[in-house]
């Protein structure tokens, strides 16, 4: 997955939600961290993206992004990439990882008026356990 | 992404060499080596100061969660459709040869010569080690599962 093909990803999560703060996890959190580095090809050789919605209040954000643009979502066969949904209360984040996160916005295809922030630094890497 | 491309991401990300990074986390330079080449493998506490020492904070990700219980019945259900049509490996194959070169690529292009037997093993394993293989799949982009049943198989993921 290249840095567009993530946004567009984030930004279809937020426009799927309602929510305007998308929180990417694991590898694909590189695209943030060096937006500005050629980055070597085996960083974007994964299909999946891990994303979060910040301060989810209805608890099933996972599930939303998951049915839109899950492993074999009508998004995935025609795109070739996927988002895996995380609530962020699955996860350990490090202390204080609010204040070190990088944050880009990303404009709405539904409403370019609206931009959405798609969040990420070096410092969410996540590393799975499986 | 799997131990080795984590500790190679993670290192070329910092703009270390393996020397470096060794000199760093207390070991070798052939030894990182060999970790970003999966010929060894790290214990937890190792990985964890060898990231540490990248810069990296690690998120950890609890293998249980609704992703990954989705993740594991979706690939149930594609096995279960490999089982009553092994043709399906042929368009399967098509797919993986337009997907981006790795080293789960050409596991499953070896898995797919092997025939149905070795993919559903694979893809029915409940092996934490091969979640990330399951998840490159080249079934998934298929279309093998009708929607309405992949949209009740996120819901029993998620317990709903």
């Amino acid at each position: 997955m290249d840095a567009d093909q993530l946004r567009d990803l984030a930004r279809r999560a937020a426009n799927r939600t309602g929510y305007r703060q998308i929180l990417v996890l694991g590898s694909q959190a590189v695209h943030g961290s060096l937006p500005d580095v050629e980055l070597p090809s085996i960083t974007t050789m994964s299909e999946e993206a891990d994303l979060a919605v910040v301060n989810d209040l209805s608890g099933d954000t996972p599930q939303q992004i998951e049915a839109a643009f899950g492993m074999g979502s009508p998004y995935h066969q025609s795109f070739g990439v996927y988002a895996d949904g995380i609530a962020l209360s699955e996860v350990a984040l490090p202390d204080g990882w609010e204040g070190r996160v990088r944050s880009e916005q990303v404009t709405s295809h539904d409403d370019p008026t609206t931009p959405s922030r798609c969040c990420s630094r070096r410092s969410t890497t996540c590393a799975r356990r499986s | 992404m799997d131990t080795a491309t984590l500790i190679r991401t993670a290192r070329t990300q910092a703009g270390l060499t393996q020397s470096v990074l060794a000199d760093r986390a207390g070991t070798s330079a052939p030894t990182i080596s060999a970790y970003e080449h999966a010929t060894r493998h790290p214990r937890a506490d190792v990985l964890l100061r060898l990231l540490a020492a990248t810069g990296v904070e690690p998120v950890l990700v609890p293998s249980t969660t609704g992703n990954a219980r989705y993740i594991d019945l979706y690939c149930d259900a594609l096995a279960d459709h490999v089982r009553n049509d092994p043709t399906v490996l042929e368009p399967a194959k098509v797919k993986l040869d337009r997907m981006r070169p790795s080293d789960n690529v050409r596991v499953w292009r070896k898995l797919l010569d092997a025939g149905p037997s070795a993919v559903v093993a694979v893809l029915t394993s409940r092996d934490p080690d091969v979640r990330g293989l399951k998840a490159d799949n080249p079934f998934a982009r298929l279309g093998l599962i009708d929607e309405d049943i992949r949209l009740s198989l996120v819901d029993q993921a998620r317990g709903r």
